[in-house]
Parts: C-alpha cells; structure tokens; sequence
C-alpha cells in the first residue's frame, strides 16, 4: 500500500502528480481550484437577491459553488445559513433557496430510485423510440466543431474549464438529444467526465428531463433565446448557428415529426 | 473496543461533515485513491486535480490501491462512510458490507420531509419543503433552543 504525497509547492507539481497517477487522464486542469479556502471565498460573493433576477443570463451572478458543493466541501445547510444570516427578506432570496432545493430534490430522488441514475424513467415523448437514438457522440461535438457557433462555445467551456452554465447545459443537452438524435445517456456521461461538479442525480435526472424520459415534453431552445441570454457572450449570428434560427413551430415540426401537436 | 476505520470517498470532502466531527483520535481516516474507480468514471484531468486538492486539506491519509482491497487491509471491525446517492460507491459499499460491517453517516437534511414521501415532480416537493428551507439548518427558532 503507498501512502500518497499531500504536500506540494505549487499547483503545476500537484496536477504533475495527478497526472503520474492518471496518465490516461485527458485535457488540462480548471481555473477553479480545491479546497475549503476557495469554496469560502466563493461562499462570501454570494448575491442571493443578484442570482434571482440575473441567474439565466451568461454573466448572470451565479454563484460557481456546485464543484464545492457536489464534493462535500460546502453542505447546503452551510450555504443555506450563512444566506440567511445575510437577508432579512426571505422573498430577495427564494430563487437562490429554490436551487439549493433542487440538488436536495435531484439526490433524494436518486436514493428513493436508484434504478433511475441510467434508465429512461419514462417513454421519449418526442414520437420516437429509445433505440432510434444513437449510442455514440458524433465527433464533431466531441471537438467542438458542430458548425453551430453557440454550440460550439459551449462544449469548449465543458472541455476546457469543466464548468458550463445551467441554462448552457440546457441548450447542449437539447442540442445532443434533439437535434442530433444522440441517447440522453451518452450525453450525460459526457458531462459527467468533464464537469467539476459532475453529479449523476442532478445531471443524469436534468438529462431526462431536456429528453421528456423524466418530463412531459422535450424541451427545445431557438436561436432567439440563446441571444436574449448569452448574445454578449458567444457568436449567436444568423449566419453561424443557422439550425437554431427559427421559431418554435417549425423547430418542433422538423425535430419532432411523428408527434402532432405542437412542442414548445 | 471496535477498531473503527473511516472511509472518506470523494463525495465527502469536507471539514464539517458529521462524519469528521467527535472522532476518536486513534481512528484512521482514509481515502483511498483507486486508479480503476477513477477510470471506470472517465474523470478528466480537471476533476482529478479538483478532487486532490480538496483532499489535501483534509486530516486523511491518501492510500493507493484498490479500494476494497485497502479498507480490508486495516482489519476494521467496521467502517464508517458518509452516506450518498451516488450509484458507484453503493455499489462498492455493497460488495464491502459482504466482508466488514458498515455504518452509514447522513448530513442534516435540507429540508425535512415525511417518512415515506414519494420524490418525483419537483414542484410537489417544493410545496413541502419551502416550509423549512428558509429555517436556519432547517428547523425553527424553538426547535433549535
């Protein structure tokens, strides 16, 4: 048994030792760094009031906790607390109190129902059977290089940085099952690997729900809404996203043909 | 006295888990760093590095091997795991209860909710626990007295 070294000078040593002990580890490491002192100054920029009215937009003010939170760093009674010690009006902070809620929600879920994590909970409500998905991820998503601009932004920040933002997570699940007919398993598995606060409940159950497997509907995104969100952030021209760009209607009648009423 | 060993998985990587808290001092704390758990997730060199760092914070020795194998090592007569959803380290807490005894350490809820209570649509859920979730740890004023 080899006890394992856990002090180094700097942080390119400590990944230089990681990655002796994982060579077949890919990419490169985070910007966002371990440990309780991070976490806690992460904890203190908090805008709990900030995140209710911003949290959607790309530089909305998220809190980048989830990596702390998913390995135990941080509990949401810790968080919970010290948000409360902060606000006297609990309506400023019911947003911020809500998410913490769902990671709550995600992993009791997946401790009532294990069997969920990796199966479809329900039928695909998109008037296609599972096995007319496909079981691999296309190599053009693997290297960012769908030729959808937006797309592409986002899967360099899941390859790059390991952290992408919620509503991102949304576009590019919907991107991968939807539009690309790829099994919500295989994209979750993707997140999964790279996200620093990879979970399997909260990601593997929020792939179900972009897929309809754990919803009543797909959920779709338009290039309209990609631009009202992220438009100063990533290329959400006409030109560069052309799949995107078209109303609701048309993108539900061409990605969902079987079915016969409307998605949205 | 029962020679206890905790098991420290990467789920838990905090200094004010229950499970750290009002330890004996000759109980060993482990993580065991199992290149093959690793590989069967695909963790990326960045969830890797993360998931070092925080461990280098912690009071916890940082043990190489498999770990089934490197907790059976220790002779427990039982360990003690924080408590997890996750489907992989049930799995190997599965396949370990088959050879030691384990005991499982739970975090306060987030928000208390009847025995029984059936999670599936978020919303139902919400309806229940926005009673307490704006309670410090959950509980009210005269319940924390």
């Amino acid at each position: 048994m080899k006890k394992l070294q856990k002090i180094f000078e700097s942080r390119d040593h400590l990944k230089r030792y990681v990655l002796a002990l994982a060579p077949w580890a890919e990419g490169e490491i985070s910007e966002t760094i371990g440990g309780f002192e991070e976490a806690e100054k992460k904890l203190n920029n908090i805008d709990a009031s900030g995140y209710a009215k911003t949290r959607n937009f790309g530089n909305g003010k998220v809190t980048r906790l989830s990596p702390y939170i998913h390995h135990g760093v941080l509990s949401l009674n810790e968080i919970r607390n010290y948000v409360l010690s902060q606000h006297t009006q609990p309506e400023e902070i019911t947003k911020f109190i809500q998410e913490l809620a769902w990671r709550d929600f995600w992993q009791r879920v997946a401790q009532q129902n294990p069997g969920w994590i990796w199966n479809d909970v329900e039928p695909y409500k998109t008037g296609y059977t599972a096995h007319e998905y496909s079981d691999s991820l296309p190599k053009d998503i693997l290297e960012a290089n769908t030729g959808v601009a937006c797309i592409d932004a986002f899967i360099h920040d899941l390859t790059d940085t390991g952290y992408v933002h919620n509503h991102a997570r949304m576009y590019l699940a919907s991107y991968i099952i939807h539009f690309r007919k790829v099994k919500w398993q295989t994209g979750a598995r993707w997140f999964l690997k790279h996200l620093l606060d990879g979970d399997e409940a909260s990601n593997n159950l929020s792939w179900q729900w972009i897929a309809s497997t754990f919803s009543s509907k797909p959920y779709i995104f338009n290039l309209q809404n990609v631009t009202t969100y992220f438009g100063n952030f990533v290329d959400t021209s006409s030109k560069n996203n052309k799949i995107l760009d078209a109303t609701y209607e048309t993108l539900s009648n061409y990605l969902f043909p079987n079915l016969e009423a409307p998605h949205g | 006295m029962d020679k206890q060993l905790i098991w420290l998985h990467e789920k838990a990587l905090g200094h004010s888990h229950p499970i750290l808290q009002n330890i004996n001092p000759k109980t060993k704390i482990v993580h065991v760093w199992d290149e093959m758990y690793y590989r069967q997730r695909s963790y990326s060199l960045k969830r890797l590095v993360f998931i070092y760092e925080n461990l280098c914070e912690l009071p916890v020795e940082i043990i190489m091997g498999n770990t089934i194998e490197v907790l059976r090592s220790y002779e427990p007569d039982n360990i003690i795991v924080p408590h997890t959803a996750d489907t992989v380290i049930q799995g190997l807490c599965d396949e370990l209860s088959g050879h030691v005894n384990l005991e499982f350490i739970e975090e306060k809820k987030f928000a208390p909710m009847d025995k029984g209570y059936k999670f599936k649509r978020f919303f139902k859920y919400w309806k229940e626990a926005k009673k307490t979730a704006f309670l410090v740890n959950g509980k009210d004023q005269a319940e924390r007295k």
